[in-house]
């Protein structure tokens, strides 16, 4: 009996991969993490914080100081009001009674667009932070640097990190991404995943603190919309 | 005293009792046997309404642009997120995938754009000189709308190329555009024409505005995403949980210790200072 030709098509026919690349773990019965045995030198070692710095970035932190910092920047960045998009589209979530990974899944889908939109707003604030640009402007809040800004530079100057940010009053979203940037998050990517891993415990607070299927007692209405179809 | 809240407009659809609105229709009144479920998504995306020839020849378009084999790569993505089981998870995944990919449909919008600023003026050029302005308006070497890996030829290209040669009900002054465009293309550039050119001029000719025909392709092509996650979800199959370590290879960096692992280095982390000075902010 003749054997059937084998499948012929773009995939059959083309020159791709045979295998999947890791690129940062490990498969090993005791993984490592961009070559760090995680459970014989990391877990004993060092802190969580620690840890996802080095997932993030590729290498450990270059200090403890490093780590206060950056801890400090992410204790300040952290916090999410139900008023906001990402704790108000998961809570919104939580309110139809839609499984909770999908309720986690909207969480982490909406933080990582406001990620995203806040790190288009800052597209100036690189080129100055690399002295290679003008401070700009329309990052400056007020004529002096406001209260939990303040806040921050004291804490970090308390743990020996100082950043030019402070002068030019920036608001507290651009003092934080100014000053990750210069601790070494200096990445697009680097920024966006520290954004979404340090605002995800608000945001999960908010939504499962929501009761599921209690339809009245979200404002349906808030804010109005007006129809302006021609049939209206 | 609460303050005023501004109000969003909406030009999408109002609930009503009775008969809801939708784009500026009563969905029993007016949309109900009267459209199909492409002509629906046209309406969707801010697009006319239209007549039946044409809801025919929109039909015909997401037809021809079904491709759902479950490993071209956002599809995989729709697999691979939906191996625990939930369609929705699969079908968002792989849809997210589609925001600024490079097999994105939403370059039809682009790609409508440049047929739409051509038009005009192609019409006053013969061949030669519009194989000149080509070069200098389109100057990318692989244009938006040209380009198609893993094959020779873009099959849906010449599904709907045939179905629209054979019609001469009306007339189609961007898919005659198109066809000039990618034959000169073709010979001059040696560039073969993709989907994207002439889904850009079919929804041209069906009276699209470009910022609409972006979503228009995304709604034409998401029935192979459909697909792929109620299979895939039906599926969930262990072997796409975790693939066998034996298909995975490992090319991160080589074993290393940490410098607090190393006794002769231990507590010297502590004196170290925080060091400024210029990063870079890469994409990569």
């Amino acid at each position: 009996m003749k054997k059937p030709p084998a499948p012929s098509g773009p995939v059959e026919d083309g020159g791709w991969a045979q295998e999947l690349s890791a690129h940062a773990v490990t498969l090993q019965a005791s993984p490592r993490l961009w070559g760090y045995d995680v459970q014989e030198d990391l877990a004993k070692n060092y802190s969580f914080v620690e840890t996802a710095w080095l997932a993030i970035t590729g290498e450990l932190p270059a200090s403890e100081a490093t780590t206060q910092a950056f801890e400090l920047v992410m204790a300040y960045l952290a916090p999410v009001t139900v008023a906001e998009a990402p704790a108000h589209a998961a809570g919104l979530t939580r309110l139809c009674g839609s499984n909770p990974a999908s309720v986690l899944s909207v969480a982490s889908v909406t933080l990582s667009q406001q990620a995203q939109h806040v790190l288009q707003k800052h597209e100036a604030l690189w080129p100055f932070l690399n002295r290679e640009g003008p401070w700009p402007q329309q990052l400056s809040v007020g004529d002096g640097l406001e209260e939990p800004v303040q806040r921050l530079r004291d804490a970090l100057h308390a743990v020996g990190h100082e950043s030019p940010v402070f002068e030019q009053n920036p608001g507290l979203a651009t003092a934080c991404l100014a000053v990750l940037f210069e601790l070494g998050m200096g990445t697009k990517e680097q920024l966006l995943s520290v954004w979404v891993w340090c605002k995800l415990p608000y945001v999960i607070a908010e939504a499962f603190a929501v009761r599921p299927g209690r339809l009245l007692e979200y404002p349906m209405d808030l804010p109005k919309y007006e129809y302006g179809g021609q049939d209206d | 005293m609460t303050r005023r809240v501004p109000t969003l407009s909406t030009a999408v659809a109002r609930a009503r009792h009775g008969d809801n609105s939708f784009r500026g229709y009563r969905v029993n009144a007016q949309l109900l046997g009267e459209e199909s479920m492409s002509s629906m998504a046209a309406l969707a995306v801010g697009g006319p309404r239209l007549r039946p020839e044409d809801i025919k020849i929109l039909d015909e378009l997401a037809v021809a642009v079904t491709v759902a084999d479950p490993r071209i790569w956002p599809l995989k993505v729709t697999r691979v997120a939906g191996a625990y089981g939930s369609m929705f998870a699969a079908y968002a995944a792989g849809n997210l995938c589609m925001d600024g990919a490079l097999m994105s449909v939403a370059l039809c919008q682009e790609t409508a754009r440049r047929l739409k600023a051509l038009a005009p003026l192609a019409a006053e050029l013969g061949d030669d000189a519009l194989v000149q302005h080509l070069r200098e308006a389109w100057p990318e070497r692989r244009p938006p709308g040209f380009g198609v890996p893993g094959r020779p030829r873009d099959e849906r290209v010449e599904g709907l190329a045939c179905r629209r040669q054979a019609d001469s009900s009306a007339p189609q002054p961007y898919f005659d555009l198109f066809e000039r465009v990618a034959d000169l293309m073709a010979e001059h550039r040696g560039l073969q024409v993709n989907l994207t050119l002439i889904f850009g001029a079919i929804a041209l000719d069906l009276g699209f505005e470009p910022e609409q025909i972006g979503a228009l392709a995304w709604s034409t092509a998401e029935n192979a995403f459909l697909a792929n996650a109620v299979e895939g979800a039906q599926q969930a199959p262990e072997l796409l949980q975790c693939l066998p370590s034996s298909t995975v290879r490992y090319d991160g960096p080589r074993p290393r210790l940490s410098p607090r692992a190393q006794p002769s280095k231990r507590g010297a982390a502590a004196e170290d200072t925080v060091k400024l000075g210029p990063i870079g902010l890469s994409d990569g």
